[in-house]
């Protein structure tokens, strides 16, 4: 047999959000990582956006803390500045040649001090701001960048072009500054690769008609989101660029160079639609008065999860919605004004003026990615994204290179980071026999022992932007801070979850031998383990540590009484102190892990999820209720693009049933669950037996079922069918199929309604499949298609465009103006308000075809939810853990989802998902031991009476009662603990408590809040 | 209200089914409400099958075949394309006002006013003396010159009822000493054919003007400066006339080309002075746009640098250029009888034209001069003074 030659390392081109995940999911477990980014700090278009979609995070808070995990991880060598130009050898053992342009300063020396950034004279546009602001050649790109180190814009810089100033590089006391530094060649030896270089947003200068370079206030949706943000141009005051001052009227145009093959691209963007609901929302916020918001539409293609929701939300908070492709913009006057006319959609000609227009632009392929895909031999589509198939998502024509993110067709943050991680599940496949051999160790900083000593509690206090620096006053809670027992440091950092000041803080902790360190900033959820490792590395216990929320808590809620809310910071910081001063150490258990998954459900999810678990040597048992696997794509035939399923998914049962690590059951269901991540022992009924299997992770991929609709005479008359039984006659090409002259097709019967308001978002997409298809069968047919919105989102555009090309007739209804089907004499007959004429229209067709949607039985899912301890959202979908950084994960560790039991979707983004749990599973499964929670409950054995009601109560059965001599005794079973203190609030005699939240503790804080108020 | 029963739609060219729906041509257009219509529910009816009833409404010669719609349709779908194809359908006894009479005149005598050969000439030989006299001594109107440079094709309009306007055209020629001539038969400059869609015509009516040329030996034929017409000769030499033009060594030049090669050769001399006060231009649909969109050079700078030669003050109008609004009279509707509407789609140019703050509007085209000079001025109250581009020029001459 061959040895394994195979390189350990996989190279990460881009590093955007796609690119930062798959980087942080591969490192994870057990590979090097090249991260190559072009631009002088990571982040990529997530990074410059304001907020996201539907849940109005802040992008970059969320984001953040994942750039700073990628610089800390040792196994991750961030390459910034750089580009892969040679490419030789084959997968498994590439030969990689990148080129580092000169950032004419040395990464090793230079510690952030901007010092030089003071110095130098040449002030140039900030293209970080969309030039909207100016900056300095010689800048850091953003307050939060990643590497924080500054760099020189050879551009503008006047040493580099005339020979003259040269004044930063005596400043620098490091002399980092290295103006004669050139460009270099690194050869990289790689397993793999990974293309995630996203896409830039479409410039719509071309759109002579809308006056982008006239108009001052017609600005680009990025422009906005800049115009938006904290750290922007306009520090977050909405402000309009022409007089600086606030407008009172927005407009927003969609598809501008989107689904226009006049003067754009044909695809449809994908994220447009959402966005501009979010900037509507965000500008309403940040908005003095109330502002009037309008989107101008075609179709809002608001198809994903949650998205209809915040769509009607948008639309019951007042921001209108005004189905109308605008033509011209024109100057209203010489005030800065504008002026559109448009026709709505009751007919009527409407004239209004807006202070400001947001161009909704689109997303297409970046040159210089284009440029390498061709290099590298990599297919291209029609529209110069990366050619891939439904199948194989994240694959390129090139064995060993993959690709995630928008460079791979447009889309939004969750679909990103799916594929990120994806993409990441194909590199980790093809390397599993080197997984671990290139890794480096993190050295340990040894922990100084604290015992005994008083508490020296430092204090670092965030300006997080304007976010809370708009609002409180951080000059009085600083200076409230240093005056609290035990504090003997306190400051206010610009970002203090940026880079640098993690060293700040190490810097400070040993200046003022700290032994305790307090952090008021933002939510501990996404950033107390970044704090925590900065104390690590500084030698300080992880849990010598306190978080106060002064933002989401305090400056975000109050923004309307700063002083007040100033006041509440500083005793919230007050509570934050007293806590930090009676932390103790405390050392989280480590682990064994059951390398092996348990998958459930034996759907296209579930196989895809086995074989690349099992693929990467992990044991996989694969759980499925019928008595055949395939689920719900036994059912289809072909993708939108043609593919066949049939074939695919027999193609993955043989796969899966000719696997030695898959054990297949079928006939069997989940009974009963025990156990955590790491560790689960599931009760299985197979056929009427009971087995027990142990197991360290789960995948949910229970799928969902077609809803059965009530109305379009369904199930009176035999002529109407849903889209799967249509589906099952296309394929069997019956009489029905051949013969008919006319065909209808109802959409969304049974989605976006008051009992079902989701988008089922296949429905579409399926119809029109459909529909061509019975062209194709008889070009003479009449397929008319009734719906609401077509959401042919992306490139799936194309295939609504061939519609109508090839005379598939579409006639929009309404919610409240229904198409009426009747049977008269058993002839149907269909009529419709026509949207364009306003007349009805008759159809007599011989069919008709209700796309019925897709939905969850309850039922089907509860008692599984409970048993993993996994939230079902209203309509039985389950809940990813964040909707943005974490899609396939779900609120309890270890459990991962995929496919439609997540939400409706295609087969390409299911089996993208699948591949992504396939990829978390690893993660964890390739680990020795895992470490466990450290705030856990402890028994105090003194107080107990052996009652037993932490051990009914506990709801992760981590309580038992032991015999210890005569008398029973509650303990805790550490690696099941979760530390959530039912059991400590319950118990009669305060004998359980949780460490890093004890009586004592919490008691410091009351105490410390009532000390100023007397309460 | 009644159903329409939909049998079979009537998708047939065009790609007209590709319509979104998405209502930018109706946005964008001036014609949009005028009876209930517009370019949106024009296309839904054509692809729905209710052809005839479109036909049969004045819309679409109420529509200027301007393009401005198709200009921002996302879709590039011809509507023009569409309107002139639905033009076509209407029964030759049917087609609106006096324009199937022109084709038939044009098309027999040479001229759509039937104006006798005889009295052409005499016309002629009286008006050039005139010129002669007032201010160009020595000028004749050179008829049937074989082998001139340029040949020129009066608009009958301008024979039969505005003679004088002939002269600014004539100066030009005489200060420039250019080599010129017309024709003393089918010498008519407009196409009426291509405004009552009849293709047939508008070929013949092009080949008189190929004809002329060669026989005549000339190097270049100056396209009708008449939007429409210079559309529907310079879209027949497109497609059946330019080889045998080239073989011919015959080239299609535009008013605007004459001029600049005048100007830039210091062929004529002109003095800026004599127009100082605020001046805008307004762009012909078919001198611009419509060239644009059919992937032909479009004339837009051109027009600027003579205006600019000849006034000190120049200001441009929003929209301008590919995005102009039309004028209200193109396609035929300045000689069309619906003048109510006319006046009506006009509103957005008096617009245009009253936000420059101009008092002088050039133009190019004689419909669009006629529209706005004779028609929006009056209607709209608006104080300005209009002149054609190459009487801007006239006015301009040192002599």
């Amino acid at each position: 047999m061959r040895t394994n030659n195979k390189t350990g390392a996989i190279m990460v081109i881009g590093g955007g959000i796609g690119g930062v995940q798959a980087s942080l999911d591969l490192a994870k477990a057990g590979f090097r990582v090249y991260l190559v980014e072009k631009e002088p700090t990571i982040g990529g278009m997530m990074a410059r956006l304001d907020k996201t979609f539907p849940t109005n995070d802040c992008s970059i808070c969320i984001l953040s803390p994942k750039l700073n995990e990628c610089e800390r991880d040792i196994n991750i060598d961030i390459i910034t500045m750089a580009e892969l130009i040679d490419l030789e050898g084959e997968p498994g053992e590439f030969k990689a040649t990148v080129k580092k342009r000169p950032r004419y300063i040395d990464e090793e020396k230079c510690n952030n001090c901007q010092m030089c950034i003071n110095y130098c004279p040449t002030i140039i546009p900030d293209s970080y701001n969309e030039n909207f602001s100016t900056t300095k050649c010689l800048h850091l790109v953003t307050p939060q960048a990643v590497p924080a180190i500054p760099f020189i814009d050879p551009n503008h810089c006047l040493f580099l072009n005339e020979r003259m100033c040269k004044i930063c590089a005596p400043v620098c006391k490091y002399e980092a500054i290295d103006l004669y530094q050139e460009e270099k060649e690194i050869a990289l030896d790689v397993g793999a690769i990974i293309l995630a270089m996203g896409s830039k947003c479409f410039d719509p200068s071309v759109y002579k008609n809308y006056g982008y370079s006239e108009f001052k206030n017609v600005v680009t949706s990025m422009e906005f989101e800049r115009i938006l943000n904290a750290s922007g141009p306009y520090e977050g005051h909405l402000l309009r660029p022409s007089d600086k001052t606030e407008p009172k009227k927005i407009a927003w145009l969609q598809c501008v160079g989107s689904r226009d093959i006049n003067r754009g691209h044909g695809y449809c963007s994908s994220v447009c639609c959402m966005y501009a609901i979010k900037q509507a929302f965000i500008a309403r916020e940040h908005s003095s008065k109330p502002l009037d918001t309008a989107i101008f539409f075609m179709d809002m293609r608001t198809a994903g999860k949650d998205f209809d929701a915040y769509f009607e939300r948008a639309k019951s908070e007042g921001i209108r919605f005004i189905r109308s492709r605008i033509h011209t913009i024109f100057p209203a006057d010489e005030s800065g004004d504008l002026l559109i006319r448009y026709i709505d959609e009751n007919g009527k000609f409407k004239e209004e003026k807006f202070d400001m227009i947001v161009l909704s632009v689109g997303l297409e392929p970046k040159s210089d990615a284009i440029n390498l895909a061709k290099k590298l031999g990599i297919k291209l589509n029609e529209n110069n994204f990366i050619e891939n198939t439904s199948f194989e998502p994240v694959k390129t024509s090139r064995p060993g290179i993959y690709v995630c993110g928008t460079l791979n067709g447009p889309k939004d943050i969750p679909s990103t980071v799916a594929e990120a991680s994806a993409a990441a599940c194909e590199a980790a496949t093809l390397l599993a026999p080197s997984r671990g051999r290139l890794v480096r160790v993190k050295e340990v900083v040894p922990e100084k022992d604290v015992s005994g000593l008083p508490p020296r509690i430092g204090v670092f206090i965030c300006h997080c932007g304007t976010n809370i620096a708009g609002v409180l006053s951080i000059k009085e809670l600083v200076e409230d801070a240093k005056k609290l027992p035990n504090v003997v440091f306190a400051m206010d950092n610009l970002y203090t979850c940026s880079t640098d000041t993690q060293e700040v803080i190490k810097e400070k902790i040993k200046e003022y031998d700290l032994n305790r360190v307090v952090v008021a900033s933002c939510t501990p959820r996404t950033h107390q383990p970044l704090f925590q490792e900065t104390l690590r590395e500084a030698g300080l216990n992880p849990y010598l540590f306190e978080m106060v929320n002064i933002r989401e808590h305090c400056s975000w809620v109050h923004r309307k009484a700063p002083e007040m809310a100033t006041e509440k910071a500083k005793a919230l910081i007050r509570m934050g102190v007293a806590k930090a001063g009676l932390l103790r150490p405390l050392k989280p258990l480590s682990i064994d892990i059951t390398k092996a998954a348990l998958v459930i459900g034996g759907g296209v999810a579930g196989l895809v999820s086995s074989l690349m678990i099992a693929d990467q040597g992990f044991k996989v048992y694969l759980v499925e209720r019928k008595d055949r696997l395939g689920g719900n794509a036994l059912r289809f035939h072909d993708t939108w693009r043609g593919e066949d399923v049939t074939a695919y998914v027999n193609g993955l049962i043989e796969k899966v049933n000719g696997h030695p690590l898959i054990e297949v059951f079928l006939n069997a269901e989940v009974l009963n669950a025990e156990g955590f991540v790491g560790n689960f022992e599931t009760t299985l009924m197979v056929k009427e037996k009971e087995m027990k299997i142990r197991h360290g992770v789960v995948i949910i991929a229970t799928g969902a079922d077609p809803y059965k609709p009530k109305e379009y005479l369904y199930g009176e008359h035999k002529d109407v069918l849903i889209s799967l039984e249509f589906d099952d006659e296309l394929s069997k090409r019956t009489e029905r199929i051949k013969n008919a002259k006319k065909v209808v097709f109802i959409q969304c019967a049974g989605s976006r309604t008051k009992e079902r308001p989701y988008c089922s978002k296949v429905c579409c997409t399926h119809s029109i499949y459909g529909a061509l298809k019975l062209k194709e069968i008889n070009p003479d047919i009449n397929v008319y298609i009734l719906y609401r919105e077509i959401r042919t989102y992306g490139e799936r555009e194309r295939l609504y465009r061939e519609a109508r090309k090839k005379g598939i007739f579409f006639i929009r209804y309404s919610l409240n103006d229904k198409p009426k089907v009747e049977s008269i004499n058993g002839k149907l007959k269909v009529v419709v308000k026509d949207h364009v004429l306003g007349i009805p229209i008759e159809i007599h067709p011989d069919f008709i075809v209700l796309a019925s949607g897709i939905m969850v039985k309850r039922e089907n899912v509860e008692k599984l939810a409970k048993l993993y301890k996994c939230t079902l959202d209203d309509q039985s979908f389950f809940r990813e853990a964040h909707v943005k950084l974490r899609p396939v994960e779900s609120s309890t560790d270890g459990i991962y989802i995929a496919g439609l039991a997540h939400y409706p979707k295609p087969i390409d983004e299911t089996i993208t998902q699948a591949k992504a749990t396939a990829m978390k599973a690893a993660e964890l499964l390739s680990k020795e031991k895992m470490i466990g929670e450290a705030a856990i409950a402890f028994v105090n054995k003194d107080l107990c009476i052996g009652c037993g009601i932490c051990t009914d109560l506990c709801p992760f059965h981590a309580v038992k009662l032991e015999r210890e001599g005569k008398k029973m005794k509650a303990s805790v079973i550490s690696a099941s603990c979760k530390g959530c203190g039912i059991c400590a609030v319950h118990c009669p005699t305060g004998a359980i408590d949780v460490s890093y939240f004890t009586n004592s503790q919490i008691k410091a804080q009351i105490e410390a809040f009532g000390v100023k108020d007397g309460i | 209200m009644e159903a329409i029963e939909l049998e079979k739609l009537s998708i047939v060219n065009y790609d007209a089914n590709l319509c979104l729906t998405c209502s930018s041509c109706v946005n964008g257009c001036p014609a949009a409400g005028i009876d209930g219509l517009d370019p949106r529910k024009a296309i839904r009816m054509y692809v729905l099958g209710l052809e005839e009833e479109l036909v049969n409404s004045k819309w679409p010669w109420v529509c200027t075949l301007c393009g401005r719609c198709a200009y921002a349709c996302p879709m590039n779908i011809d509507l023009p394309g569409i309107f002139k194809y639905i033009r076509s359908l209407r029964p030759r006894e049917k087609v609106p006002g006096v324009l199937h009479k022109g084709v038939i005149n044009v098309l027999e005598t040479g001229n759509n006013l039937r104006i006798p050969k005889d009295d052409y000439l005499m016309l002629m030989e009286e008006l050039g003396e005139e010129l002669a006299n007032e201010c160009c001594p020595g000028f004749r109107v050179p008829i049937d010159v074989v082998g001139a440079e340029y040949l020129f094709f009066p608009n009958s309009k301008e024979v039969f009822g505005e003679p004088d306007d002939m002269k600014w055209w004539w100066k030009i020629f005489y200060a420039a000493k250019a080599s010129w001539t017309i024709p003393s038969e089918n010498w008519e400059s407009v196409d009426w054919g291509s405004f009552t869609a009849d293709d047939e015509a508008s070929k013949k009516i092009a080949k008189f003007k190929v004809d002329n040329a060669k026989k005549l030996k000339v190097r270049y034929i100056i396209a009708p400066d008449c939007g429409g017409s210079s559309w529907g000769f310079r879209y027949n030499y497109e497609k059946y006339f330019k080889d045998e033009m080239k073989k011919a060594g015959i080239e299609l030049v535009y008013i605007y080309d004459v001029l600049i090669r005048f100007i830039k050769e210091g062929l004529i001399k002109i003095d800026k002075s004599k127009h100082p006060q605020l001046t805008t231009y307004h762009d012909p649909c078919k001198h611009g746009r419509i060239l644009e969109m059919n992937n032909l050079k479009p004339y837009y700078e051109e027009p600027r640098f003579i205006i600019k030669q000849c006034c000190e003050n120049f200001v441009e109008m929003y929209p301008n250029r590919g995005n102009n609004f039309c004028c209200g009279a193109g396609s035929g509707a300045w000689a069309g009888p619906y003048e109510k509407e006319r006046v009506y789609y006009g509103r957005m140019k008096a617009e245009q034209i009253r936000n420059t703050r101009a008092k002088l509007v050039i133009t190019s085209c004689s419909n669009c001069r006629d529209q706005i000079m004779k028609s929006l001025k009056k209607e709209y109250n608006l104080d300005i003074e209009v002149k054609y581009i190459w009487q801007l020029v006239a006015d301009s001459l040192i002599i």
